[in-house]
């Protein structure tokens, strides 16, 4: 018998874990969450999405405040104290992470600060805080312990100025070169941040493009303003190997069979995340993992454990806190044996870079690959009067419809201000929206929305600020 | 395992029919609802989907057999058996690994393979949380697919078949004919197969129900048959096929009903399903024909057959259709088959009352003509006083029934061009004269397509009157939003016994349709029986 009972036991405080919580509290059960980190919220909330977004509004700053020299506002250089930023991105995060233990009371959700592994289908062994054990038995478990980034062997040289992202965020200097190795989402992101404050940022990246998954003419416009941004965006080029050294971290760089060596005073490894399930137990329970460390679940959530679910990172691609949020959600109603189930069409993805990359639903790209029969609008933002006051033309946003009944099934936008915009593509692609009923809801004036609206025209006739003559 | 399908219902009062053509062959392996055979009725053709999924062991009727209703049609191999266990689906679905090896905790106990499941009503309709059992159609030991048909229930208007989910062998079978059950209900135990991919049983919180009474306790693995689960891991959940536009509250819903969104017609932009399109639809299945549920696509308004080419009986001619004809066919149509019609018959004894009305013609010449239909109009609004439910309109959606405070009768108006009701307004504020004179005037323009579109809207009641021409009864079609119509046919002279003695009396044939659901059909009876009094003792008509 297991030293404490709950009906759930939610097992990770992410923003997949609290909403469970919540989520199962508010409907009568009675819900424990356990996570081993001292502050909940998961990585999300303190080593990802949240001080990332302090320390990128700084940076952005920093650029509005440099280009507007060009209207004649001409700022004194920026001065850095690195202590006092840290500590406002630390604010940011423990505000947050205090909310969170607050809404935990006020909910009467349990929250343990132990790192959970399972004995078996329903105990969890809790190593407390404290270093003491103790055992706690469930009704049920939804496993949302998410991931953590990956760190391949050859890097791991043991050295700390060789960082993964929750290394960077930390900010323990400024370096005065930074190799980021990986173009996806994470190292662009980071890469801006010390740029903007001052390092010399390298991008290395394998693949042919930066943000591998996103249409290239979305990624073109913002690859052109992190080039100026950063000292070099090497592509097809892989780290070979890294080695510490008096110096600094000494990378050997391979592009097209042309080797390179370069030193650089600190290096972010950001090639992806891992989700993590191993050493919690999972093999003392049904649950089935794939190849690649994901559980295996079912539109609602379910795994091959009838009493365990699982959320989240640890549930499979995509890994971002909104979709971990929306499981929790029907994970919880699966319990409930409600009608819940993952059935959504469009999951947004948002760059936090400036401009701001972001899309939903199908892809151009996809399209293409998979033959649909669609039509692509793209309305340049050099014809938005929002855009321009802005001075903020390169943007761009595009629509993928459907074409026999125009429904549109994808959204894509890169400019300031896209990660906000995205919503209301993702409320059409998942609505099931006509490209008629996008261009025909006002959109107020003058916003960067107008775009979504002109964009929707242009596939039933023509944009009122673009006129493209009708190829016969 | 073996399945013996036998040959069920086609339509109702069918008791043989034809082998039209077989499609299966001993060997075939088949799914759940393949079509098996074609039968001839003395109407129709039908498929006879099989309920099972197995492989077919024997057929045992030929074509061209005579066969009853419950004859053995073939023999099946359930595929429950342990070798012919492997296919694909299951293959891909989520299993614990406990085969092999030796279960490593005591929660394998709830491993699936061995799990009684009980299978419980689950909610048919909105608003029905009470049941009657019309026919059990399982007993203890029939082996079941999923998909198969464990009892019909009626509900207050309709009956419906509940499908159980689950395959196994029944183990108890928990309720009968005649019983009257509530939602969430157990209707059997089924012994879950020992190949049925793994089933959250357990995931229900039946533990947590005391402290939360009302959630439902029906359990989770209830809901999705486990070997049809679409797995969804990191490969597999990125390219999945767009589904049918909706939003995710109109999906929801759809779940909760058991609805398939891509069998729903949507009615918004777009083709895109709206929650009142996937209320429509199980509407539409509720409501329809019970042989609708054993396949056909589509239920609903069924179009007229197309027209054959007449010129090959003879020669014709075309004549378009005015615009009184077009709108009067489409508003009759919409009526016919919105509205649940009866037509009461009477006979009024207007012996009396023709006969003053002739004198005051003949004795009146300057008076306004009166005539029967005249009479009838404040006829009717007495009867329309004393039942006022005559003179509403039925608002269905909001369960409401609209009563009027006012007294204006359509007149249906033959015309040249067609059929046009025009409306005298406040019937009960003017004289006998008064609605004659109006009545005369409005018919004159009416045949002359004078009448302005405001004199022939508002009526709260129509009369229309044949009697001019001749026959005894119709049935007249309410005109929505109205609730009841009155037809007049000709009067005519009937031997009628009065004290032992044969006398000669008018007698004029009235007929009342109205709308049976704002309407009762004793209080049509009385609604005639008050009129056709009205027009014996007619004093009180002034």
């Amino acid at each position: 018998m297991a030293d404490k009972h709950s009906q759930v036991v939610v097992l990770g405080a992410g923003p997949g874990g609290y909403p469970a919580a919540f989520s199962a509290a508010d409907h009568g059960l009675e819900a424990v969450l356990v996570d081993e980190g001292s502050s909940p919220g998961g990585v999300c909330l303190n080593r990802g999405c949240i001080p990332s977004k302090a320390l990128l509004h700084v940076a952005k700053l920093i650029h509005e405040a440099r280009q507007a020299a060009e209207w004649g506002i001409t700022f004194a250089p920026p001065m850095i104290d690195l202590d006092r930023l840290r500590d406002f991105k630390n604010s940011v995060v423990s505000s947050l992470t205090g909310g969170i233990e607050q809404l935990c009371r006020a909910r009467g959700v349990e929250l343990v600060r132990a790192r959970g592994t399972f004995l078996d289908s329903s105990t969890l062994s809790l190593r407390n805080a404290d270093g003491s054990m103790s055992t706690l038995g469930f009704d049920h478990c939804i496993v949302a312990t998410g991931s953590r980034p990956a760190m391949p062997g050859i890097f791991d040289i043991a050295d700390d100025r060789v960082m993964d992202s929750t290394g960077a965020l930390e900010l323990s200097d400024l370096p005065g070169r930074l190799l980021v190795t990986g173009g996806g989402y994470i190292g662009l992101e980071m890469g801006c941040v010390y740029a903007a404050l001052g390092s010399d940022v390298t991008v290395v990246e394998m693949t042919s493009g930066l943000l591998p998954g996103a249409d290239r003419d979305l990624v073109r416009p913002l690859q052109k303003q992190l080039a100026e941004q950063f000292s070099a965006i090497l592509l097809n080029t892989k780290v070979a190997s890294l080695t510490a050294d008096t110096k600094g971290i000494v990378a050997n760089l391979e592009n097209d069979g042309v080797d390179l060596q370069q030193t650089f005073d600190r290096v972010l490894i950001s090639v992806g995340r891992r989700p993590n399930s191993r050493g919690i137990g999972l093999e003392n329970t049904l649950v089935e993992v794939d190849d690649q460390g994901f559980i295996r679940i079912d539109s609602r959530q379910r795994t091959a454990d009838p009493k365990l679910l699982a959320i989240g990172d640890i549930a499979g691609e995509p890994m971002l806190a909104h979709k971990a949020t929306r499981e929790a959600h029907v994970a919880v109603e699966t319990m409930l044996g409600e009608p819940g189930e993952f059935d959504n069409v469009a999951i947004p993805a948002v760059v936090f870079t400036d401009p701001e990359l972001a899309w939903c639903g199908v892809t151009e790209t996809e399209a293409k690959a998979e033959s649909r029969d669609v039509t692509v609008t793209r309305f340049p933002w050099a014809g938005s009067g929002r855009a321009r006051s802005l001075a903020r033309t390169e943007g761009m946003t595009k629509l993928i419809v459907e074409s026999k009944k125009q429904r549109v099934i994808g959204v894509g936008i890169v400019g300031p201000g896209a990660g906000e915009m995205i919503a209301e593509a993702v409320l059409a692609v998942e609505m099931g929206a006509t490209a008629r009923d996008l261009a025909e809801s006002i959109h107020a004036h003058p916003t960067l929305s107008e775009t979504l609206m002109e964009a929707a025209e242009a596939v039933i006739g023509q944009p009122t600020h673009q006129y493209k003559p009708k190829r016969k | 395992m073996t399945i013996e399908f036998k040959l069920q219902e086609v339509s109702e009062g069918v008791e043989t029919v034809d082998i039209a053509d077989i499609l299966v062959a001993p060997g075939d392996a088949i799914e759940l609802g393949t079509v098996i055979c074609e039968v001839e009725t003395d109407k129709a053709v039908a498929e006879i989907e099989c309920p099972h999924a197995g492989t077919v062991q024997e057929v045992l009727v030929s074509q061209g057999d005579t066969v009853a209703i419950g004859t053995t049609l073939l023999i099946l191999d359930e595929p429950g058996d342990a070798e012919t266990a492997s296919s694909a689906a299951t293959e891909s679905t989520p299993r614990p690994s406990n085969s092999d090896s030796e279960p490593p905790t005591e929660s394998s106990a709830t491993a699936p393979a061995s799990s009684v499941i009980e299978f419980r009503l689950q909610e048919v309709s909105d608003g029905i949380d009470m049941l009657d059992v019309a026919e059990v159609l399982v007993s203890a030991g029939d082996v079941i697919s999923p998909g198969t048909v464990i009892c019909e229930v009626e509900t207050d208007k309709a009956v419906a078949e509940i499908e159980c989910p689950h395959a196994g062998t029944i183990t108890e079978v928990h309720i009968s004919s005649g019983d009257s059950i509530q939602i969430g209900a157990p209707l059997v135990s089924v012994e879950a197969r020992s190949d049925a991919a793994p089933k959250i049983e357990s995931a229900s919180p039946t533990e947590s129900a005391r402290k939360r009474p009302k959630v439902s306790t029906t359990e989770v693995a209830e809901d999705v048959p486990g070997d049809s689960q679409p797995v969804r891991s990191a490969a597999t959940r990125a390219k999945g096929q767009i589904p049918p536009p909706a939003g995710p509250a109109t999906r929801r819903l759809a779940r909760k009903l058991g609805v398939y969104l891509s069998q729903v017609t949507g009615t918004a932009r777009g083709g895109r399903i709206t929650i009142e399109d996937v209320e429509a639809h199980v509407h539409d299945r509720l409501s329809g024909p019970r042989a609708a549920s054993a396949g056909s696509a589509s239920v609903g308004i069924v179009a007229a057959a197309p027209l054959p080419d007449f010129s090959q009986f003879g020669p014709t001619e075309t004549e378009r259709l005015n615009k009184i004809y077009r709108t009067a066919a489409a508003g009759l149509h919409a009526a016919w088959i919105t509205i649940p019609h009866v037509t009461q018959h009477n006979l009024a004894d207007i012996t009396e009352l023709e006969a003053a009305r002739k004198r005051y013609v003949e004795t009146n010449p300057d008076s306004p003509k009166i005539t029967m239909t005249a009479i009838m109009i404040k006829a009717v609004v007495g009867a329309l006083r004393a039942f006022p439910q005559f003179n509403s309109s039925i608002d269905v959606d909001a369960g409401e029934l609209i009563l009027k405070k006012y007294f204006h009768i359509g007149v249906a108006v033959d015309t040249p061009a067609g059929l046009v009701v025009p409306v005298i307004c406040n019937c009960d504020q003017k004289n006998v004269l008064q609605v004659a004179a109006e009545l005369t005037e409005l018919a004159g323009r009416a045949r002359e397509r004078r009448l302005k579109s405001g004199e022939m809207q508002g009526a709260s009641f129509t009369i229309t009157n044949l009697g001019g021409i001749g026959g005894t009864y119709f049935t007249p079609i309410v005109n929505h939003p109205e609730v009841a119509i009155l037809g007049m046919s000709r009067g005519q002279k009937a031997m009628q016994l009065k004290d032992g003695q044969v006398i000669e009396r008018l007698m004029l044939p009235l007929s009342l349709s109205y709308d049976h659901r704002a309407i009762n059909g004793a209080d049509a009876a009385r609604f005639i029986v008050k009129l056709s009094g009205s027009l014996s003792n007619f004093f009180e008509l002034f």
